[in-house]
């Protein structure tokens, strides 16, 4: 049976509201962390899942978005910086696709890599950057008067600028571009026979996902009110790599239900075990070899298979 | 006599270092069915894809519309009205119908694609499958989709790339109508390419064939149909 989507949203959106009237502090960040790793992965799914570009170096914009609120929250407020923080990664984007793109599969895949590494020594050494201790202290600012040092005000923030996040992907998704990117994904030498520009097309959306990487990431420095290098670190481009795998790369939605599987089972072992990688280690392991395609794939497969 | 839309003259077509075009000369004229037939790993696709500069390195000229192409991209060559339909009629699976007929519209010029419902008034059987996903459909229901998806585009000249290849007879059939249809309504020249001769020569208006990476013969149909030696030869493909 097909659970509705208006019904699920719904369910979602009342959580939402009502989550800092129940949860306690430690709660309410890790649904934070929860969102923003559903708006992370969905914006890595958008490039490898959708347009079957195989970036490994998302973390580069999930980074530059973490570290201009890091540099800029005393002076410039969230409702400025937010935006900044998307518009700042997808020049970064821009400027690195339009290299990257030159190049195709593996050899892609490694000069992604290859920036996100770059972009993590960087804050090593430029002093500015804080080094290995990174920015701390990251003051949140005011919201229309409403100061965002309390949980609950930020935890609405945040969660707005997610749900906005994902309604804004939903709706690439559903146009006529986000069409274009499983057709090229899916053949790309016929895509060109239909007179598509195959490259300004991946460089497109290797923009938009370098936007909400940088959103993700600027939330994501605004929550912990600190950013280290970890944010361009290579595991922070392989995490929402996993999350989509989890859910389901070939469907909206995987990347989404992924990240709430993947950040409750890290959360959930790191509480009870110091070995908890290791456990996440065998869980994602469940999850590639008895579904491969993700959870969600499977649900639509199953669907189809029940419906014939 | 007017120049030809699309001349090709002189051509020659590699694979790596395997020649499998020779000296390949055909021109297909304005509102006209040109049937290029031969036997299987003949040349046919690869003129196919020499016409669009995709997927095989080539010398020689390639005029369309007294333009000559070779420096032209392949997605720029589609937008001057150039549209294949490709062998194996593999549409996007993960596509619904309509996703895949509003792809056409890439290759269409400002304002010139054909809507939607002009498609499905065409070909009816497609109105009940918009939303159904690619891989849900039928291999005579694909290539359908395939050749209206073309359509949308409205192309000066439509390549038709072994469109009847593993389909029922009563879906040749179908695919035929269409091809006739297509060019009763809007003029479009048609470079078909097909293994199936007899269903080719029903449609074509010239005929050229291709043996071993060579024009065979080249002419109209009824000089084809009217030579023995010929229909001997090459009806047995």
């Amino acid at each position: 049976m097909r659970m509705p989507l208006g019904a699920i949203v719904a369910a979602a959106v009342l959580l939402a509201l009502t989550l800092p009237h129940w949860a306690n502090g430690a709660q309410l960040f890790f649904w934070e962390t929860v969102l923003i790793q559903m708006l992370y992965a969905l914006s890595v799914n958008l490039l490898i899942g959708h347009a079957g570009i195989p970036s490994f170096g998302q973390a580069a914009f999930f980074g530059i978005g973490a570290y201009a609120v890091g540099l800029a929250s005393a002076a410039l407020p969230p409702i400025v910086l937010l935006p900044l923080a998307m518009v700042l990664a997808a020049v970064a984007a821009l400027a690195v696709g339009a290299i990257a793109l030159r190049t195709y599969g593996i050899a892609f895949a490694m000069v992604t890599l290859a920036v996100g590494q770059v972009l993590y020594t960087a804050t090593l050494h430029v002093p500015v950057l804080g080094g290995e201790n990174g920015l701390a202290g990251i003051d949140r600012g005011k919201l229309f008067g409403i100061a965002l040092g309390s949980p609950a005000a930020f935890w609405y923030l945040c969660a707005a600028c997610v749900g906005l996040g994902i309604l804004a992907l939903r709706t690439v998704h559903l146009s006529p571009f986000g069409y274009l990117l499983r057709a090229m994904r899916d053949d790309p030498l016929r895509t060109r026979f239909l007179g598509v520009d195959i490259r300004a097309q991946r460089l497109g959306a290797f923009v938009v996902a370098g936007a909400f990487g940088g959103l993700a990431g600027a939330l994501f420095a605004y929550a912990n009110q600190i950013v280290t290098p970890d944010a361009f670190a290579w595991v922070r481009s392989g995490d929402p790599i996993i999350m989509a795998l989890i859910g389901g790369m070939s469907t909206f939605w995987g990347p989404v239900v992924g990240a709430l599987i993947y950040t409750w089972v890290t959360h959930a072992f790191a509480e009870v075990t110091p070995a908890w990688i290791l456990y996440v280690g065998m869980v994602f392991l469940f999850f590639v070899v008895v579904m491969p395609e993700g959870l969600l794939s499977m649900a639509r497969s199953l669907r189809e298979r029940l419906s014939r | 006599m007017a120049e030809p839309l699309l001349a090709l003259s002189d051509v020659h077509a590699y694979y790596g270092s395997a020649h499998v075009l020779f000296d390949l000369a055909l021109h297909v004229h304005a509102g006209s069915l040109l049937a290029l037939v031969g036997r299987n790993g003949a040349g046919k696709t690869t003129t196919a894809r020499t016409i669009l500069g995709a997927g095989v390195r080539s010398t020689g000229s390639v005029r369309f519309d007294g333009v000559e192409l070779a420096r032209i991209p392949t997605p720029l060559r589609a937008r001057r009205g150039i549209q294949l339909v490709p062998e194996d009629r593999r549409i996007y699976a993960g596509l619904t119908v309509r996703e895949n007929l509003l792809l056409g519209r890439h290759a269409a010029a400002d304002g010139g694609a054909l809507p939607l419902e002009r498609v499905t008034s065409l070909f009816p059987m497609l109105e009940p499958l918009m939303a159904r996903g690619g891989r849900e459909l039928s291999g005579g229901e694909q290539q359908l989709v395939a050749v209206a998806r073309a359509l949308v585009a409205r192309p000066r000249l439509l390549i038709l790339d072994e469109p009847t290849e593993g389909l029922a007879p009563v879906i040749v059939e179908q695919v035929g109508e269409a091809v006739r249809l297509l060019r009763a309504e809007f003029g479009t020249t048609v470079l078909l390419i097909e293994q199936n001769a007899a269903f080719a020569l029903d449609l074509a208006d010239h005929v050229a064939v291709i043996d071993q990476g060579r024009i065979a013969f080249s002419g109209t149909r009824d000089a084809f149909l009217g030579d023995p030696t010929l229909t001997e030869r090459f009806l047995t493909i």
